[in-house]
């Protein structure tokens, strides 16, 4: 697969803060890639970069092997939704589609019928004499998605496409959005700073941070192996636990917080005893152990007392103290097998079993 | 007194001052001036009457409609004129100043000069276009002309600058406002669908702005269609405009009926300006939140 983006050593500073900080990223055609992160991390500046809305101070944009860096948007073959529509208001939405076409100089025939084609796409024929203002946010949505597909972009970019809908039609959208990616195989680039919708649509997920980036990866990797606690804390829930290192060997860390310790699968890094680590388990990751229940083997077990209950319908969060600086989550399917009943009120002991390979150390200074 | 009641009453005690005011200085003036236009006159006096001779002498007497047409003429140039001036500089500011307190400085460059004395405003003109004056010097020193030329003063051309000079910042403000209120991701669309930047000024950011164009144009056109003060200045013999003539009805020509009847011709056609303005600009008008 060849890059149909490839950003080289990408700066940006607006007076003395520098939004994107050498960023280098390569997109393959046909991937849907995500830049994740909260607001001012950089992600809009990049993605406006590639646009050609933003010049970068230095380092270079590529599209499609072209380098495109002093291009304006109207010479890059990339089109952009952006986040509150700009749909033109005194245009029908049939002019706002087919915007793009007319001054390209395609028949006034032809464009009827690809503004068509654009509008049964996203499923709103019946509005084409509309004016915008006389359409719901989710469908000026869909119109201001088929504006920027009609000229059949190398790219789509989506700048937090869906933040101004409200969470039924989000979800809606974004399974509606990954169907389309998939059906027209163009490339998307989205901004979002929202880590669910980044998980459920991209093929890869870019974290950025204060204009750096951060970590890449598919949103598997990214979940399962933060590279560093900002990223195991942005993306998902996590227990971040400051240990010191106890013991080191040639599989396990040992980590000590408090009274308890926590012994963690090493991956190779074997950092010096008497060192500040970081512990990172996911609440999911966690076992409620039952009165009388024995530990599993090769389990770690640490002993709290439950302080708070959670109760999300299907299932529930129990923080805990176990000695360590911030309560401890667990997380845990209410079903047949557990019932909301069953689980620890505030102030019982409790008992959590937790695999070494759960267990993720982060080494200062990393 | 139930809520309702005491509620119609609070408004009622708001509204009654301006109302009255509003009766007094403004609807019983027009009254009683649209009630003179139908009078006759016998020097020095004017009887009470009811006939069309006055109205029919303004659209008949040369003297009368001539300067009628003359002043529609001149306040369509200084409205053309001003939009032709104020449009590209207003959206210069808007658009292309970047920092905040530039652009607000150079807004109330704009406008300042309604602060000043109208009349010192229209004599600085007279300096300029004088044939002692700027202008005429200039023209002499490039070598343009041998001697100053009288025709700069005194003639409608100058009464066209004068005026527009003027009345520009009541086009400026408008024009400042609804180019303002435009978002720029607007035009960040149009470029990212292919188009040039001249393609979206025309397709996108003009005719965003054509509200703001139409009643800043409405002001100016009407405002100087009641001007009589440039006119006197710089307007030399044919360059009396209608509010002169009727300057003249009310003093030393002392007739009234006429006068009123003038007057009620101008403001006809004003009232037809605005509303049509208007309907323009509110079936133009848009949601640009």
């Amino acid at each position: 697969m060849s890059n149909i983006v490839e950003l080289n050593n990408l700066t940006r500073r607006f007076g003395t803060l520098t939004a994107v900080d050498n960023v280098n990223l390569t997109v393959s055609e046909g991937e849907f890639i995500t830049l994740l992160g909260p607001s001012g991390c950089g992600k809009t500046t990049t993605l406006r970069m590639i646009g050609g809305f933003e010049f970068p101070d230095s380092g270079r944009v590529f599209l499609d092997g072209h380098d495109v860096t002093d291009l304006p948007p109207y010479d890059r073959p990339v089109n952009m939704v952006f986040q509150d529509y700009a749909l033109f208001p005194h245009m029908s939405v049939a002019d706002n589609v087919g915007y793009g076409l007319r001054i390209a100089g395609v028949t006034r025939a032809d464009i009827a019928q690809r503004v068509k084609d654009a509008l049964r796409m996203v499923d709103l024929e019946s509005k084409a004499q509309n004016r915008p203002s006389q359409l719901s946010t989710g469908q000026k949505q869909r119109i201001a998605l088929a504006r920027a597909l009609i000229r059949q972009p190398k790219v789509l970019l989506l700048d937090e496409p869906l933040s101004a809908l409200d969470l039924k039609l989000r979800e809606a959208m974004q399974v509606e959005l990954k169907h389309l990616h998939q059906k027209l195989g163009i490339t998307f680039v989205m901004v979002t700073h929202d880590q669910l919708e980044a998980l459920v649509m991209s093929d890869r997920i870019v974290v950025m941070h204060d204009g750096a980036l951060i970590q890449e990866g598919t949103p598997t990797e990214l979940y399962e192996h933060p590279a560093t606690p900002y990223v195991a804390n942005f993306i998902g829930t996590s227990n971040l636990i400051i240990a010191t290192v106890a013991e080191t060997t040639a599989d396990f860390i040992v980590g000590s917080f408090g009274n308890a310790r926590l012994k963690a699968s090493s991956n190779g890094s074997k950092p010096p005893q008497g060192n500040k680590i970081t512990l990172c388990v996911r609440p999911e990751k966690v076992r409620l152990l039952a009165d009388g229940q024995s530990v599993p083997d090769g389990f770690n077990v640490l002993n709290g007392r439950a302080t708070e209950q959670f109760f999300h319908g299907n299932a529930a969060r129990i923080a805990a103290d176990i000695g360590a600086d911030a309560p401890f989550l667990v997380d845990m399917q209410l079903g047949a097998a557990l019932g909301k009943s069953q689980l620890p009120g505030e102030g019982m002991q409790v008992r959590l079993a937790i695999h070494p390979e759960n267990v993720t150390v982060f080494v200062e200074g990393d | 007194m139930n809520h309702r009641q005491r509620h119609r009453v609070r408004l009622l005690g708001v509204v009654s001052g301006p109302a009255a005011w509003m009766l007094a200085f403004l609807f019983v003036p027009y009254a009683v001036m649209f009630t003179y236009s139908f009078y006759s006159r016998q020097f020095p006096m004017m009887i009470p009457d009811f006939q069309f001779g006055n109205y029919l002498s303004l659209l008949t007497d040369p003297q009368y409609y001539k300067v009628l047409l003359r002043t529609l003429k001149i306040s369509a140039l200084v409205s053309i004129l001003s939009v032709l001036l104020a449009y590209p500089l207003t959206y210069f500011i808007v658009f292309k100043i970047k920092s905040g307190r530039t652009r607000t400085f150079l807004y109330f460059a704009v406008i300042v000069p309604l602060w000043v004395s109208y009349l010192l405003r229209a004599y600085t003109w007279k300096t300029i276009l004088g044939s002692e004056g700027v202008l005429n010097s200039f023209l002499i020193w490039i070598g343009v002309l041998d001697e100053p030329a009288d025709l700069f003063l005194y003639s409608q051309f100058a009464m066209v600058i004068v005026l527009t000079y003027i009345y520009i910042p009541f086009l400026v403000m408008p024009v400042y406002t609804s180019l303002e209120k435009i978002p720029q991701n607007l035009v960040e669309a149009s470029k990212d669908l292919g188009v040039r930047p001249f393609e979206t000024f025309l397709k996108i950011t003009l005719p965003l702005s054509v509200p703001g164009i139409l009643a800043g144009m409405t002001f100016t056109f009407c405002l100087t269609m009641g001007d009589f003060v440039a006119p006197f200045l710089v307007g030399g013999p044919d360059g009396m405009m209608i509010a002169n003539v009727v300057q003249v009805q009310f003093g030393t020509a002392f007739n009234w009926p006429l006068g009123s009847a003038l007057s009620m011709v101008m403001l006809a056609i004003v009232l037809i300006i605005i509303s049509a303005s208007d309907k323009f600009e509110r079936a133009g008008r848009l949601d640009l939140a």
